[in-house]
């Protein structure tokens, strides 16, 4: 379920947004998303460490992600990260 | 086991028949004591990981417990109970002739593309009797 999000930006992060913006000719909206997807991706990434190296329980990991545990086991396959 | 149904997950349709038939058992675990809980919440275990720690303490038949959770396994080992990692798992039913040694290295060429490489290599080659 998308949801939509209204929120104010950083100055030096929207000066990034506009750069990339007129570089790529892309919306601002598009560039936002992909920064925050980058954000996402870094999270699941640093989580995923902290399991590996068992700080965090698998079932700790999805709840901090809220997701359920088959919901987690197919975001780390999709990203080919082992369990 | 019921979100996996609700998802189509075939793993979950085949646990919910041999619940059904008997071959899988679901147990209820009591609590443990409250020193013994604050223990498991300070190690952020979730509820069913919690669930997994007090049956493997509280049943009697429990010979081992089968993870792949490093955290998981450690409070476990601290316990002082015995856990294996699954690649442990195919490896013991190897030692113990429940499957001979290629179906073992078949078993754990199936689930390397998600472990730890590390994990399986090392029961591999055990099995390859390299190491």
């Amino acid at each position: 379920m998308a949801v939509s999000a209204y929120t104010v930006l950083d100055d030096r992060i929207a000066q990034y947004v506009n750069r990339v913006k007129a570089q790529r000719h892309a919306t601002e909206a598009a560039v936002v998303q992909e920064l925050v997807e980058a954000g996402y991706a870094e999270t699941v990434r640093q989580l995923h460490t902290r399991y590996q190296r068992g700080e965090l329980s698998f079932r700790a990991v999805a709840a901090e992600l809220g997701l359920s545990v088959r919901e987690l086991y197919d975001l780390f396959e999709k990203k080919g990260l082992p369990t | 086991m019921e979100a996996g149904l609700a998802g189509g997950y075939p793993d979950a349709v085949t646990i919910k028949e041999r619940i059904d038939v008997g071959r899988i058992e679901v147990r209820a675990v009591a609590r443990m004591s409250a020193p013994f809980e604050e223990i498991l919440d300070l190690y952020g275990l979730q509820e069913g990981d919690k669930a997994v720690v007090r049956l493997a303490l509280q049943a009697a038949d429990v010979a081992a417990t089968v993870t792949d959770d490093r955290l998981l396994y450690i409070v476990l080992h601290r316990c002082g109970y015995q856990a294996l990692f699954l690649p442990d798992l195919i490896e013991q039913a190897v030692a113990d002739n429940a499957c001979d040694a290629t179906i073992g290295q078949q078993l754990l060429l199936a689930v390397r593309p998600r472990l730890h490489r590390g994990f399986v290599e090392h029961s591999l080659r055990r099995l390859e009797g390299v190491i």
